[in-house]
């Protein structure tokens, strides 16, 4: 028997139907029911629904043995897991925004608005440009609306809020996919069952 | 003897028996200091993950520190023993950042190291001897081994493009990420012959002996021979034993490259999410101290055995005497000691305590212990 840890949400639809591709039951997770824990008994496999921002966690403390998380959320939180496959799905990249009529002060800091404060740090550090994180939790496009910062950094998908809000990229930082990851102990003692997980996923998304 | 024991909790069983397998072995209990001087940490920061230290400044005026660290103080203290060993082993606890939290941990460490001309025996002892330790704790181990000689022999390699970020291409190799190596690869312009070789290095991942043909297909150059030669050796020594399907190979593991050289372990037991045991060879921080000879060792986080071997406690005790405040405490003192060499646990109190369990409740009245339904 084995865990695996999902991602609540727009992810786990795509995630939940390449599952269904490799003859994995995942008939019972739905969104709309609070139910968490979910048994494929056939398979041998327990499903759990979790934030996306901690599927990592459960996986790094061995209560899933794997997961499918976003790159964002390993280069934010640096789990110590394994990272077995780019699943291809949920693209999308972190990108720095701003209002569209935005012109950048460089005799002062950048003022940053973002739910990444890691990513942020490490991709102006790496310009040695000075900046001051605002952390947010959502809806961070309001923050250069209201003039709390100068810029947001946030995932981008198709840019429509950004353009609904009149702001647009105007730098890319990393693109971003769905991850299977694997606790590094549960590695250890079901190297098959995990191989075989990968190997099936990887030969459905190729 | 068994029921003294039965008492211990798992670390503490763990840490006895370890104890009397290393002393065996000819390894000296290694007593520390509780305190080094800071700016002792300092000159060699880049050995302590993180770099963060308690300091405190003692009453002489002197900057001290918690240990976070206790191989670095053994090697300070080694003597040279002109061609001789100097074994010692340790249970001590050093003072790191919790992980996810701002504030530091008390970690207890039991570990044991090798100073001196570390030859093939050496090794395979020090192995042998992390194998056994993870065994005390459970019969579900493997021991995971790399050799720092094979994974920077390939990052070294000249076929790798100057441009090339090593510090990605590491990070790749410590998440198994295949995915992104070859991105990196690709951005460098990195030839197919080198970017097939540290793909194989990612994915080797099997025992040593079935492992072997398949680290022999990437080798190139006269480091990652030796370095094969000396896992090979390994192999012979375990080929056949019980240890042969335990030990494994992952070339994920990278400890520190500027200290450890040679082969660097892992161990993991199955019921504990993280690394249980860690260690290698680590000559290049001898030889930073002037020491010139070599060393190998390991140390097992004991309070990763506290936090996944809960003991099984259904009971608080096996037996609660409720007594009246002026009972005569010479009669139930005797009542409680005949309980207890009875083997059973004995709890007295004057009223019913909320909260806790035992097995059978009892009243001491007039010199007799009474059953009562309370």
């Amino acid at each position: 028997m084995f865990n695996i840890a999902l991602p609540k949400g727009r992810l786990a639809e795509k995630v939940c139907s390449l599952l269904a591709k490799i003859g994995f039951d995942t008939s019972g997770i739905n969104d709309d029911n609070r139910k968490l824990v979910f048994v494929d008994e056939k398979n041998g496999v327990s499903y759990f629904l979790v934030k996306p921002s901690d599927v990592a966690i459960y996986v790094e403390y061995g209560a899933a043995d794997v997961g499918v998380v976003g790159k964002d959320i390993l280069l934010e939180y640096k789990p110590d897991v394994y990272e077995l496959l780019d699943l291809n799905i949920g693209k999308c990249r972190v990108a720095v925004a701003a209002k569209n009529d935005f012109r950048e002060n460089k005799e002062r800091p950048l003022r940053v608005a973002t739910k990444f404060v890691n990513i942020a740090e490490e991709y102006y550090s790496s310009l040695n440009r000075e900046i001051e994180i605002i952390r947010l939790n959502g809806s961070i496009e309001l923050a250069p609306i209201l003039n709390m910062s100068d810029v947001i950094v946030d995932l981008v998908e198709t840019g429509t809020t950004l353009k609904e809000n009149n702001m647009s990229v105007i730098a890319e930082i990393v693109p971003i996919s769905a991850r299977l990851i694997a606790n590094k102990s549960s590695y250890k003692f079901k190297t098959v069952a995990i191989d075989s997980l990968k190997e099936k996923l990887a030969e459905v998304i190729a | 003897m068994d029921s003294v024991l039965d008492t211990l909790k798992k670390e503490e069983r763990v840490a006895l028996s370890l104890r009397q397998l290393y002393e065996r072995f000819g390894y000296k209990k290694y007593k520390m200091s509780r305190f080094e001087e800071y700016g002792f940490y300092m000159d060699n920061k880049s050995f302590i993950p993180g770099g963060q230290i308690i300091s405190f400044t003692d009453l002489d005026g002197r900057l001290l520190a918690l240990k976070p660290d206790v191989t670095l103080s053994i090697v300070k203290n080694a003597k040279e023993l002109k061609g001789c060993f100097d074994k010692l082993y340790y249970i001590e606890n050093v003072y790191k950042p919790a992980k996810g939290a701002h504030k530091f941990k008390e970690i207890s460490q039991l570990g044991l190291e090798a100073l001196g001309p570390v030859d093939g025996y050496t090794t395979l002892e020090v192995v042998t001897l992390a194998l056994r330790s993870l065994q005390s704790v459970e019969d579900d181990f493997v021991l995971d081994l790399s050799h720092i000689g094979i994974v920077t022999g390939l990052l070294e390699s000249s076929e790798l493009p100057a441009n090339a970020d090593k510090e990605q291409i590491l990070q790749c190799i410590v998440s198994k990420n295949v995915h992104d190596l070859g991105r990196q690869l690709k951005a460098c312009n990195a030839g197919e012959g080198i970017a097939a070789k540290l793909e194989k290095l990612i994915t080797i991942n099997g025992s040593l002996g079935s492992a072997l043909p398949e680290i022999c297909s990437i080798i190139s150059g006269g480091a990652m021979e030796e370095a094969y030669e000396e896992l090979s050796d390994i192999y012979k020594a375990i080929k056949g034993g019980e240890y042969e399907n335990r030990v494994r190979v992952d070339f994920s593991i990278i400890n520190d490259i500027n200290y450890y050289c040679g082969i660097i372990f892992h161990g993991y037991v199955s019921r504990v999410p993280r690394m249980l045991l860690s260690g290698g060879r680590y000559d290049k921080l001898l030889q930073k101290f002037g020491k010139g000879v070599g060393a190998i060792g390991f140390a097992l986080i004991l309070d990763e055995i506290a936090a996944y071997y809960p003991e099984d406690k259904d009971l608080d005790a096996d037996v609660l005497i409720l007594y009246e405040k002026d009972a005569d405490c010479k009669g139930l003192l005797e009542a409680v000691t005949r309980l207890a060499e009875n083997g059973l646990k004995v709890r007295t109190e004057t009223s019913l305590p909320q909260g806790l369990s035992y097995g059978r409740i009892v009243r001491y009245v007039k010199g007799k212990l009474e059953e009562t339904d309370v």
